[in-house]
């Protein structure tokens, strides 16, 4: 695995892709938390600790949103490219095992987006000076930025091990993605919506308890819906590390923090996905050979 | 005879079609076999198998007699595959393509270093060794293609149709190293169309149609088994028709046919005879015609070539 990984690491660093990508998103956050800031400039400084707060959000979610598409796309390629190349079968009879070449093409992307991740650290730490912000949001932010960079990496990874080329792994995990991360609360959003017309009915399955943690576990598969469920925390000055108080509307209770869920639910899918990409990894080769 | 590859009644279905039909297959320690076979006729497939890649539907397929089905991986530390297209690592020298695959073999530096140039050495790319691949030329992504294949001292070189596409400078080259493997005591399994550079090259071949294979064995043998009759071709100067008649009482003689016209009985022309005899038996054939005062300008054996025993043998028709 160790030379799988350096090959990729070598293929990433050569060239301008990594500059680029490094740039870019750098570019994007940069910008985008100077706008931040000019803004709060423009309206008078009323509270320090909400430019740190609004800071930390706009790093975070930036971040967020990247890794959301980056992870998937970049693994998926890796692994994709193999078959685009042809060289997946030179690969397959040396004695690397399938695994393997799995965990090689899943790492490799992954650490060079926990580059990115650590590179816009600095942001954080500008946010974390000036104060709305401890240093615990910004581990858990990382943690949720972690997370998501290895298990929509998975994503991608597994997708390409079913897809015939680089470029349908590439769409059909972004796809995914969206959905997951994007597609999930929205539609939340919307059911939610429409059972807020019936109190009635919105109270009783609020009150539900398993349709309602069933829901939030599902949601936390969205970076983004745990990224907002913990920066509500912190705005309303409630936030705990481990857990999340529910208000009244949504039937009261306690329930672990979604980042929490989202770590969790990811430990277990990231080896299962691992394992289940290694078998299709093998019979995409043999269905390759004519069948 | 001590045999590295062996096969048993192995069969591969995708579906309903079937790709390989019960093949029994053997080759010995240090044979070159050469592969052959029309298009779609199951090489690639029963080279898919014996490198892993391909779990047979039925059958056994054993590399030094490993199962390739219950011990795939003690398999591919005995192979070197090579697969009918080159796949690229995009940015990568030559030295690093090398570097990559010896070290997944698991072969440590200070070693790797060194068999690199060994490598390079051997397919002659010495020069090449910073260059990137994907600059090189077919023929010499085909010789480091090779040169990875022996990254890790395999016994067994499993090359899929290795001459493809290549000019006929760069196929001389290849066949050129081929015999050079063979010559450090390799064994070579290669598959090709170009039949009379397998011809000069294989001690041993095996001839697959529709999945099935139809001989396989020493070429002498498969020459002798499919073609027990010799071709012999006579010239006289003169009394072509006379010489007909009284070669066709010979015994030993089975057919014997006027290859051109005559313009009259006393011209000179070509004969052909089918002759199943010994050598010796072909040797009085010429004295008896001599000994009639015929003049024999040319008697010579025309020998069968694996073209002529390929299209013997098989129809033609793709599985």
């Amino acid at each position: 695995m160790k030379a799988i990984l350096q090959k990729e690491f070598r293929s990433y660093l050569r060239g301008n892709r990594a500059f680029t990508m490094l740039s870019i998103y750098l570019f994007i956050l940069s910008g985008l938390c100077v706008l931040i800031y000019a803004g709060f400039n423009d309206g008078g400084f009323s509270d320090r600790s909400d430019i740190g707060l609004a800071l930390y959000v706009t790093s975070a979610v930036v971040a967020i949103f990247q890794l959301t598409f980056f992870a998937p796309s970049l693994n998926a390629s890796s692994l994709g490219s193999e078959r685009d190349r042809q060289t997946i079968d030179v690969l397959m009879v040396t004695p690397v095992r399938r695994y393997q070449i799995i965990l090689g093409k899943l790492i490799a992307p992954c650490l060079f987006l926990f580059l990115l991740s650590l590179a816009s650290l600095p942001i954080g730490a500008m946010a974390l000076l000036i104060g709305g912000i401890e240093i615990r949001d910004l581990l858990i932010a990382l943690t949720i930025q972690v997370v998501t960079v290895l298990g929509y990496g998975t994503v991608g990874i597994w997708g390409a091990s079913w897809a015939k080329t680089s470029r349908g792994a590439m769409l059909a995990t972004l796809g995914l993605a969206l959905i997951m991360a994007v597609g999930l609360p929205l539609l939340a959003l919307l059911v939610v919506g429409i059972l807020s017309n019936d109190e009635a009915l919105f109270k009783s399955i609020m009150n539900n308890g398993f349709i309602r943690n069933l829901g939030v576990v599902i949601l936390s598969f969205s970076p983004f819906f745990s990224l907002v469920m913990w920066i509500q925390s912190i705005s309303e000055g409630q936030a705990t590390t481990w857990t999340l108080d529910l208000q009244g509307a949504l039937g009261g209770g306690v329930i672990l923090q979604p980042w929490l869920i989202s770590l969790l639910l990811w430990l277990v899918l990231i080896p299962l996905l691992i394992w289940r990409s290694s078998k299709q990894l093998q019979k995409s080769v043999a269905r390759s050979s004519g069948g | 005879m001590e045999l590295i590859v062996e096969t048993h009644n192995l069969t591969q279905r995708f579906g309903t079609h079937v790709a390989l039909n019960q093949v029994n297959l053997s080759i010995p320690k240090g044979a070159v076999y050469g592969f052959i076979g029309p298009n779609g006729a199951g090489k690639t497939t029963t080279m898919r198998i014996l490198t892993t890649l391909l779990q047979p539907t039925a059958g056994e397929a054993l590399v030094n007699g490993i199962s390739v089905r219950q011990n795939p991986d003690a398999v591919r530390k005995l192979i070197g595959f090579m697969p009918d297209y080159f796949g690229v690592y995009d940015s990568m020298r030559v030295w690093e393509y090398l570097d990559f695959f010896a070290h997944v073999y698991g072969i440590k530096q200070p070693r790797r270093t060194s068999l690199i140039q060994e490598l390079l050495q051997l397919v002659d790319l010495t020069e090449k060794h910073d260059s990137y691949v994907m600059n090189l030329s077919r023929g010499m992504k085909q010789r480091l293609s090779l040169a990875r294949t022996m990254a890790h001292d395999p016994s067994l070189l499993i090359l899929d149709e290795p001459a493809s596409g290549l000019d006929p400078r760069a196929r001389i080259e290849l066949r050129e190293l081929l015999r050079e493997l063979s010559r450090m005591g390799k064994t070579i399994m290669v598959s090709s169309h170009i039949l009379s550079e397998l011809a000069e090259m294989c001690s041993h071949i095996g001839i697959i149609e529709r999945g099935t294979l139809l001989a396989s064995g020493p070429v002498n043998e498969i020459m002798h088994d499919l073609r027990p009759h010799k071709l012999i071709e006579i010239q006289v100067v003169e009394r072509a028709m006379a010489a007909l008649q009284l070669l066709k009482q010979l015994p030993t003689i089975n057919d014997v046919n006027l290859i051109n016209e005559l313009a009259d009985d006393q011209a000179g022309g070509k004969l052909a005879i089918n002759f199943s005899g010994t050598s010796d038996e072909s040797s009085s054939i010429l004295s008896n015609l001599i000994g009639q005062g015929f003049r024999v300008n040319h008697f010579a054996e025309r020998q069968s070539d694996l073209e002529e025993v390929f299209l013997h043998v098989t129809q033609g028709v793709v599985a």
